[in-house]
């Protein structure tokens, strides 16, 4: 039996990251059969996370257990996943779109002469050749591309695909693989796992607004505005895009985004955000979105549910004069 | 010491959007396209710097995969701290795979002096592939750290410890052998501004241009179907009128929802 598709399941401490199912929706396009498509996953000791994603999606899983996966080493995982696509002739090796997998990718496309797509949002199947979505320059363009030779590295942005149903109703097989990190010194070793966030700053998640600040907003001096608005509505907080906390406007531990927090507020007031993809993953469950920016095209406005084509620092000031009046009477 | 500092030139489109004729890029020509250096190479490219500043005997070279014009990014590169700046030659329009620049830029490194540090972001702003950095370093098989957070140098073991962005919030601390290459995240520093005297001599400093044999040039396994602006994926709503009527109506919503 040949495999066709390979996914790399993201596994953080032996367990098994959520996107890594997400991953079975995207293999739905490129292999006809869950037969098809194994997963591979990495760990210290993977079997009880291996089993438990082999019963919720009903594909095979190949671990690969050895101490020196116990923390992300994507140099490693590459060799390791190379060696499996390449034993089984895969025409798809399927990373999801993070830190880990995107490096992983990489050096598993260059090990294979392989063609290399990040961050695929859609992946449609024409007559003899797959179509691959991903967007460019944050989100204002939409590239189509395929692959003219296979095998294809992909990784696959969180949030693109739901998971695939267990067609199959049983759960996949799951299968130790022996692994042997290479004899060569890999010159590449991980020390542990930190955590950025702390105990103390917890009032993003529990927050029911939270009133997020971008780019646009100009001036650090305009923090001032914002925080008068997070002060006058109820149970709102502060938060931030990127660009602003690496100006050290605000800590990280206020950053809404992949890199940052994920949250999901009753009301999400975008200020001045573009709407860069790393931000929209942080942010785009919650239960309604309102932007403000003077693009009109940006991309936060394609997930908000209410618009204002406005310069925030005159709006908000408007809206605040208003909105004190209106709580008064 | 000798670091080399991959960066690029991108684009920064803003709302006047025009798809060529063949559908297979943008109309360059009939847009006000901004070119300018990659957010994230400005971080690598300062934290290069501040070694040279920290350490004896450091050089900085800078080098770019691109069109004529994206010489303006490797001025801006020397006018920041680079010593010596390398122009390789491609003309392209449109999307380029990742594994063209990176097959260049390694192809270079191989004969060129040794490295033992390579920097670049964590990716392009216009493309978003982060693939670039990693890929090098698979050619060169060299260690590669992505997204990094913070470098500590340790010339006397040939290491580097660096913290690597995981997503939320995550950090993972990572020791590589030297030479290396590290992607560098955002945040990492503060990058400088070019002072007017820098810019200026800048200006007139000499460039290493490369222009590789036409015939030998990598080619891609990727074709590109279409670009297109992405359709209104969102039903949302569009608020009119007055600065005043969009209060209101803003007010009305925080009202009907409870959120007051």
């Amino acid at each position: 039996m040949s495999i066709d598709v390979v996914l790399v399941a993201e596994c953080l401490q032996d367990g098994v990251l959520s996107v890594s199912r997400e991953l079975t929706g995207a293999a739905a396009r490129l292999a006809p059969s869950p037969a098809d498509t194994i997963y591979v996953a990495a760990g210290s000791d993977v079997t009880a996370a291996a089993t438990e994603l082999a019963r919720q999606t009903g594909v095979a899983v190949r671990t690969l257990s050895h101490a020196a996966f116990a923390y992300p080493h994507p140099e490693l995982l590459a060799t390791a996943v190379t060696e499996l696509a390449a034993a089984e002739n895969a025409t798809h090796i399927c990373y999801p779109h993070t830190a880990c997998g995107c490096q992983a990718a990489a050096k598993t496309a260059v090990n294979l002469e392989a063609a290399c797509i990040t961050a695929v949002e859609n992946i449609t199947a024409e007559t003899d050749t797959i179509h691959f979505r991903k967007a460019l320059c944050n989100g204002k363009l939409h590239l189509k591309i395929t692959a003219d030779t296979a095998p294809v590295v992909i990784t696959v942005l969180p949030g693109a695909f739901q998971p695939a149903e267990n067609a199959v109703n049983r759960p996949g097989q799951v299968e130790p693989v022996d692994f042997l990190p290479p004899v060569e010194e890999p010159g590449y070793y991980p020390l542990g796992l930190a955590s950025l966030h702390d105990a103390n700053d917890a009032d993003l998640e529990k927050a029911d607004i939270i009133v997020a600040a971008g780019r646009g907003i100009g001036e650090e001096e305009n923090l001032k505005l914002i925080q008068k608005v997070a002060a006058a509505l109820p149970r709102a907080a502060v938060a931030a895009s990127r660009p602003l906390c690496d100006l050290k406007w605000l800590p990280y531990s206020r950053q809404v985004g992949a890199t940052g927090k994920t949250v999901a507020p009753r009301l999400y007031l975008a200020c001045g955000i573009s709407g860069a993809q790393q931000h929209l993953q942080g942010m785009q469950g919650s239960q309604m979105i309102v932007a403000i920016n003077t693009d009109p095209r940006a991309a936060i406005f394609s997930y908000a549910d209410y618009c204002i084509v406005e310069d925030v620092l005159t709006f908000l000031p408007v809206f605040l004069e208003k909105y004190k009046k209106f709580s008064k009477s | 010491m000798h670091i080399l500092v991959c960066v690029k030139q991108v684009i920064e489109i803003e709302d006047d959007i025009k798809i060529a004729s063949d559908g297979l890029w943008l109309d360059e020509a009939a847009m006000d396209l901004d070119h300018r250096i990659n957010y994230y190479d400005e971080f690598a490219l300062e934290e290069a710097v501040q070694i040279k500043e920290s350490y004896p005997d450091v050089t900085v070279d800078a080098i770019t995969v691109g069109p004529p014009g994206a010489e303006t990014t490797l001025r801006r590169a020397l006018a920041l701290g680079a010593d010596h700046a390398v122009h390789i030659r491609l003309e392209s329009s449109g999307f380029v795979s990742a594994d063209i620049p990176a097959r260049l830029i390694a192809d270079y490194i191989r004969q060129a002096n040794p490295y033992d540090l390579i920097l670049t972001g964590v990716m392009s702003e216009d493309a978003m592939q982060r693939l670039t950095g990693p890929m090098i370093a698979a050619l060169c098989h060299l260690p590669c750290a992505t997204g990094v957070l913070k470098e500590t140098l340790s010339p006397e073991n040939n290491t580097v410890e660096v913290v690597c962005e995981l997503e939320q919030g995550l950090q993972e601390p990572v020791r590589l052998n030297l030479p290396a290459l590290l992607t560098i995240q955002s945040g990492i520093n503060r990058p400088r501004y070019a002072s007017l005297s820098n810019r200026l001599r800048a200006k007139s400093q000499a460039m290493e241009t490369i222009a590789p044999d036409k015939a030998r040039l990598p080619t891609s396994a990727l074709s590109v179907i279409s670009v297109r602006e992405p359709e209104k994926r969102s039903q949302g709503e569009f608020l009119q009128g007055k600065s005043e009527e969009k209060a209101d109506k803003f007010l009305h919503l925080l009202y009907k929802n409870s959120l007051f």
